[in-house]
């Protein structure tokens, strides 16, 4: 089935599974420009009130899924070994660098998460359940709640 | 390749978290790139700081290298097993600070009472100080961006003017060395820059009753009355010459080496893999014994006898 002839939830649904959730390159690197200002793990990038904190030009895209997802406030969170984020609630991140290392619930007895390499090019952490439970060790990520 | 350090004997956990106990300062020859060139420029720098106190083994022992890690990352190995050392001077390859400078640094670490440093930084980037208790805040290796990330955690940025870096007198690969450039060092050998063969020790290092000798020439005048003891004397004054020694006395000798490997004059003039082949084959030869300072580890006295008498009898002092 292609998405052209396909009924709009189930369009949803095809690109949730078949695509990278994502932003344009332009406003990726105007937010890597930012990431030596996060302290010490997040700095807020945009909340309902207040809109914009900092002076982002290229922000069309990043609207778009503000809207969408009904989204209410956006984080950037810079993190490094040994610093550790478990993001909760969250309803879309996006990796703002080639490669990053998130931790991952997995249903093992023996342990809670799994360690994975994300790429860009290929990984997406859309939390479409609104019960996914994430730890960032360390990468560029933009989170938005 | 991970945080090394050159380190000859300390290396449990705990005389590594102590390791900075005598200034608190860690010398760590670092790069953010990986290749091959790089890699070698590195290793030979870190190997230079290991001789350039030839004195104080302490501080030849706080010298680290690494070109494959990112510095949070760095940093964060350093703080969380180094846990002595207070500040870590980050050096990029080729670059030379003699040790008297070094020790102003280590006293102007010791000066800084207020916790809240971050880095220190001079008007340049081939060198500068990094507090490695704030190891989550070098998110990046660019020294620009380094300031941008302690300024936005509230830590300090010392700006020193005397942390200066003069490429002529700073830079190993400032020119291509020659044998002029080092007159002075061969003027003094044979009064000051010697490894000295005390008297006591003269008699002790000929009477492993190997049959071959060779030796530097200025050990010659020391060693002239035991050369009866040997079937063949031989003596060296350049690497060549040495070279073709190594070829002819494969087994049964004893080396009298003294600086020569470590000396500037051979450290500055040859590729480090190519000296350190040829440490490599004076170690190995066997049945041998080998009277010298190399790089590797601090003792000056290297045998391959089966058997040997290095723990009875007179001892060798350094």
């Amino acid at each position: 089935m292609t998405p052209e002839n396909t009924p709009a939830k189930e369009i949803d649904s095809y690109y949730s599974s078949n695509y990278v959730a994502t932003l344009n390159l332009s406003l990726i690197t105007e937010l890597r420009k930012l990431k030596y200002k996060v302290n010490p793990v997040d700095i807020m990038i945009w909340d309902r009130k207040n809109g914009y904190y900092y002076d982002i030009k290229h922000t069309k895209i990043l609207d778009q899924w503000i809207e969408f997802l009904d989204i209410e406030r956006i984080l950037l969170y810079n993190v490094v070994l040994p610093q550790c984020v478990t993001l909760e609630n969250h309803k879309v991140m996006f990796f703002l660098e080639p490669y990053a290392i998130c931790g991952e619930e997995v249903s093992s007895p023996n342990t809670k998460y799994s360690f994975t390499f994300k790429d860009i090019r290929f990984d997406t952490l859309t939390n479409t359940n609104n019960d996914q439970i994430i730890k960032l060790y360390e990468g560029l990520f933009l989170a938005c709640y | 390749m991970l945080l090394n350090i050159i380190n000859e004997t300390k290396t449990t956990y705990e005389n590594l978290s102590r390791l900075g106990d005598i200034d608190q300062v860690l010398w760590a020859v670092w790069s953010d790139k990986s290749d091959i060139t790089t890699t070698n420029e590195l290793i030979r720098t870190a190997y230079f700081y290991r001789l350039a106190d030839r004195g104080d083994q302490n501080k030849q022992n706080n010298v680290a290298y690494n070109n494959d890690m990112d510095l949070h990352r760095l940093m964060w190995a350093i703080h969380s097993t180094l846990t002595g050392i207070r500040g870590t001077v980050i050096i990029k390859p080729s670059v030379v600070l003699s040790p008297l400078f070094r020790s102003i640094i280590v006293d102007k670490l010791a000066n800084i009472n207020d916790r809240n440093w971050a880095l220190i930084k001079g008007n340049h980037d081939k060198y500068f100080i990094l507090n490695p208790e704030y190891s989550t805040i070098f998110k990046s290796n660019n020294l620009d961006e380094l300031v941008e990330c302690c300024e936005s955690n509230n830590l300090k940025v010392i700006h020193d003017d005397d942390l200066i870096y003069n490429e002529a007198n700073m830079d190993l690969n400032y020119k291509h060395w020659t044998t002029e450039d080092f007159q002075g060092f061969i003027d003094n050998d044979e009064s000051n820059s010697t490894l000295p063969l005390y008297s006591n020790n003269r008699k002790t290092i000929t009477s492993y009753g190997t049959k071959n000798l060779v030796l530097h020439s200025l050990y010659k005048k020391d060693l002239t009355p035991f050369f009866d003891k040997f079937e063949n004397v031989k003596t060296f004054k350049t690497v060549g010459e040495l070279n073709a020694l190594l070829d002819e006395f494969t087994d049964d000798t004893t080396w009298i080496m003294g600086n020569f490997l470590v000396h500037p004059l051979t450290f500055f003039k040859l590729p480090l893999r190519e000296i350190l082949l040829i440490v490599a084959r004076v170690l190995a030869v066997p049945n041998s014994i080998v009277w010298g300072k190399v790089y590797d580890t601090t003792s000056s006295i290297h045998s391959t006898l089966k058997v040997h008498t290095l723990s009875k009898g007179s001892t060798i002092n350094d």
